[in-house]
This record gives structure tokens, C-alpha cells and sequence, in this order.
């Protein structure tokens, strides 16, 4: 009986007359070559084809097949590589001045005017007799005998660390203060001093400033008076925005790198 | 200046530098043209358009074989002349005169000292004729494949590369299409030398 030879086998002859096969495939093969008739003459016939083919005449061209400057295609920039470019330069610098918006406060507001500084004590005190008329409880920012650092104008603004919501019993000059409650857990409690007054001053290496609760200590007399109030929307308002159009900062980003990548390769492909 | 710094040259613009590139890879791809296509008028029609493509596309040659690179763009082009012959079979009175006044036997070969007989050239033409005629009724990618592998001695990578096609489907591409040469070649036998026959006398 006449053994079939596979399409398998016939594609295992082929990658055997170009050395395609590992040794142990190369041994297999040659070993069932041996064992078959059939395989042994599909194997004669493939490399007998394969030497008349590589004995096929090669042909001289008739003419040269150079190009000539008249009949090549020019190489034009693209028409959109210029408009790219702009686009990606005018959109780099409206990325950097809305940046330096965000980042330089004195950018900020049409003016270019800083914030109005922090109110004098007398000043909250008097917001703060309006605000408990209305019988809120707002935030309120208080220095004790034993600050943190925080307060030292560390962040700045209100809701800072000594900030509390716990309403104070006041007297009704709404100046001094009775004892608080058991004081909630500070931001940093780890930060307490328990030394004297100046001693965070020393450390934090800043001069107390007679202007503000935030920037220094009061003097003793003032210890225990509410400062300075804010509602929680006024200090919302107050706070410096991270960023003022974070939308428009990502497109103008995409915009710009991907007008620029455009550019360069359309500048490859001229 | 070497082959690099030419490629370069040319990428930027420099046709003088691209001329020299086709100067060194002209007969190739006009031999690979001629195979694919059969007829010289077309394998240099082929080859010219391949040139042109190749300067066009340039830019895109990102290293490797520039042979099998320069030999894409020939097989491409036989290809899109292939079909469209297929789509417009009929054929012109000067291509006719062009096929029989310039076919393959009467075409001018490169000089083989190997074979001053002209027996021996005679019976090459007639073996040429023979596998011409087969290559013909390959499907074109396996036609290309078997010229590049068995005729241009290309590697499987760069087969793969100028066909465009993975190794694997190049690999049994190539078999399938060796396999329908023997075929086709063995309504020959009878034609061709003993020596060129596939076919062992003893089994005769």
C-alpha cells in the first residue's frame, strides 16, 4: 500500500531543505525519510526542484531604473505642518500663563491685588458678637498659653489646626474665656509644648507679630480671646484655589503635545 | 560612502544618493519583477513604479534588510499590476508585439561561464519556460515567496519582511507552493532533459 505523505510532513521536507529544523526534528524526520519509500522520494523531488530553481538564468535590465529630478514626486512639507506648529506654541504659552495664574497669587483676581490680610482681633470680636446674635456657631481660631507651631502662620488662613467647633462659654464682653471643655483631638497633638511660651517661637525661629491671631502669639492679655471668626462658606471663599481652570489646563496641555508630536511627524514624513 | 550613509542621504532628499541605491538593487528587483510578472514589459513597468514607491516611502525604512525592504515594494507593485491585469485581461496590440518580440528565451542573460555549450543554454532556456510556466499558475504571494526563497535565496525573516507576511505563514506558504511546482513540473517531464527531470529514471 502506497503510504500518503501529509501536508505536515511535506511542510517539515520544506523547512528541512532550508535548515529550519532543531536537531532532535532534523533526526526524527530523517530517521522516518529512511523508514518510508514514499517520504524518501517526496524528499528527492523537493531537492532536485530546489537546484533546478537556483540554476534559473538571472537577467541583465535593458535600461536603468534611476530617477530623474523632473519625474520624482517632490518632497513638500505638509500644509498642516506650519498651522501645527503655531497651534502648538500658542498653546504652550496660554498652558504657562494659566499656570502662573494659579500658582503666583498675585495673578490672581483682575487687580492683581494680594487678599486683604487677616482682621484685627477688635474687628473679629465684633463680627463674632454678630455672628452669636444669629445664633451661629462658627468656626474659630483661639490661641492658648501653650501654641503649636501650626499657629505661627504655618499654612496660613483660617481652619488651621486649633481650629474648633465646640462653642465656648463666654462672658458677656465676649472677651474673656472661661476654661474650655476637655479639648477634641488637635491636628497635632504630637506638636504640644509643654515649656514656656517662647519656646515654639525659638524653634519655629519666627517673631511673634502683633497683627492676627495666625502669624504669632498674643500678648498674654489676649490669651483666651476669640480672634477671628469665619463661617465655614467665608473660609471656603478665602482659600486659595488650587487651580483656577483645571479643565482648560488639559486640553491646552493635549492641545499643545499633540499639535507638537503632529509636527514632528509631518516634518518626517515631507 | 556605505549603504547606511547613502539610505540617509536619500531620506533627506538627496536623489543623487537614491539613484546610487537602485543602481546597486536594479537587477534584482527587475529579476524578481520579471519572474512575478512573466512578461518584461510589466517586470519593468513593476520595477520602475517600485523605485518610485521606494523614494516616496523612504521615510518609513526603519532598518534591517534593505534588500527585502527594496523587495517589498517590487512585489507590492507586481501585485497591484496583477490585478490590474485581472481586472483588464485584454491585452494591446504593442504589448503583444513586445511579448513575442521580447520573451524570456530571446532576452538578453547575464553572461554564465558555467555554461559556454549551447546545448546546455538551450536547455536552460527550455527548463525556464518550463518553471516560468508553473510559477505562472501559482497564486501570486505563493509565487513570490518561492522566487524569493529558492530563486533570490532570501532567508525566512526576509521573506517575511518583503512579503509582508508572518514566519509561520511564510513557512507553509513556501512548502505549499514547492509541492504544486513539482506538480506542474512533472507534465514537463517528458520535455526536459534528463537532469532536469524530477521524476528517477529507475522508477521510470
Amino acid at each position: 500500500m502506497i503510504r500518503q505523505v501529509s501536508d505536515r510532513e511535506r511542510e517539515q521536507l520544506s523547512a528541512l531543505l532550508d535548515g529550519r529544523l532543531s536537531t532532535a526534528e532534523k533526526a526524527a524526520l530523517e530517521q522516518k525519510i529512511t523508514a518510508s519509500p514514499e517520504l524518501a522520494e517526496e524528499w528527492g523531488q523537493l531537492q532536485r526542484l530546489h537546484a533546478m530553481m537556483k540554476e534559473l538564468p538571472r537577467h541583465r535590465v535593458r535600461r536603468s531604473f534611476t530617477l530623474r529630478a523632473g519625474t520624482v514626486p517632490e518632497r513638500r512639507p505638509s500644509p498642516f505642518l506650519l498651522p501645527m506648529r503655531w497651534v502648538s506654541g500658542l498653546a504652550s504659552i496660554a498652558l504657562v500663563i494659566l499656570l502662573a495664574a494659579d500658582y503666583f497669587p498675585l495673578l490672581q483676581h483682575n487687580g492683581m491685588i494680594a487678599p486683604a490680610p487677616a482682621a484685627p482681633a477688635s474687628a473679629s470680636e465684633s463680627v463674632q458678637a454678630d455672628r452669636s446674635a444669629q445664633g451661629q456657631f462658627p468656626s474659630q481660631i483661639i490661641t492658648w498659653s501653650t501654641p503649636t507651631p501650626r499657629a505661627f502662620g504655618k499654612g496660613g488662613g483660617p481652619g488651621e489646626s486649633l481650629k474648633q467647633s465646640v462653642p465656648l462659654q463666654q462672658d458677656n464682653a465676649g472677651a474673656n474665656m472661661a476654661a474650655p471643655a476637655p479639648a477634641p483631638m488637635l491636628e497635632a497633638p504630637a506638636e504640644a509644648q509643654p515649656a514656656a511660651t517662647s519656646a515654639p517661637l525659638e524653634s519655629s525661629g519666627e517673631k511673634p507679630s502683633a497683627e492676627g491671631p495666625i502669624l504669632g502669639i498674643r500678648p498674654t492679655e489676649e490669651q483666651g480671646k476669640i480672634l477671628e471668626t469665619e463661617t465655614p462658606s467665608e473660609a471656603a471663599a478665602n482659600a486659595p484655589e488650587r487651580s483656577l481652570h483645571p479643565a482648560a489646563e488639559i486640553i491646552l496641555l493635549i492641545l499643545a503635545v499633540g499639535s507638537a508630536a503632529t509636527a514632528i511627524l509631518l516634518k518626517k514624513r515631507k | 560612502m556605505d549603504e547606511s550613509a547613502l539610505i540617509r542621504s536619500a531620506s533627506e532628499g538627496d536623489l543623487n544618493a537614491f539613484n546610487r541605491l537602485v543602481l546597486e538593487y536594479q537587477e534584482v528587483a527587475f529579476n524578481v519583477a520579471l519572474r512575478m510578472m512573466g512578461e518584461v514589459p510589466a517586470a519593468e513597468d513593476a520595477t520602475q513604479t517600485a523605485f518610485l514607491s521606494a523614494y516616496k516611502n523612504l521615510h518609513q525604512y526603519r532598518g534591517g534588510s534593505f534588500r527585502a525592504w527594496v523587495l517589498r515594494m517590487v512585489t507590492n507593485a507586481c501585485y497591484d499590476e496583477l490585478r490590474r491585469k485581472k481586472r483588464r485581461p485584454t491585452v494591446s496590440l504593442e504589448d503583444k508585439r513586445n511579448e513575442e518580440e521580447v520573451g524570456l528565451e530571446e532576452y538578453e542573460l547575464i553572461a554564465d561561464p558555467s555554461a559556454p555549450d549551447p546545448q546546455l543554454t538551450l536547455e536552460r532556456n527550455e527548463l525556464e519556460h518550463a518553471i516560468q510556466h508553473c510559477l505562472d499558475a501559482l497564486p501570486a504571494d505563493s509565487r513570490a515567496v518561492v522566487i524569493l526563497a529558492d530563486i533570490e535565496g532570501l532567508d525566512y525573516e526576509e521573506i517575511a519582511r518583503a512579503a509582508a507576511a508572518p514566519l509561520g505563514t511564510i513557512k507553509s506558504r513556501l512548502a505549499r507552493a514547492r509541492f504544486k511546482l513539482r506538480d506542474c513540473l512533472q507534465a514537463f517531464e517528458e520535455l526536459l532533459p534528463a537532469r532536469y527531470r524530477l521524476i528517477k529514471e529507475d522508477r521510470e
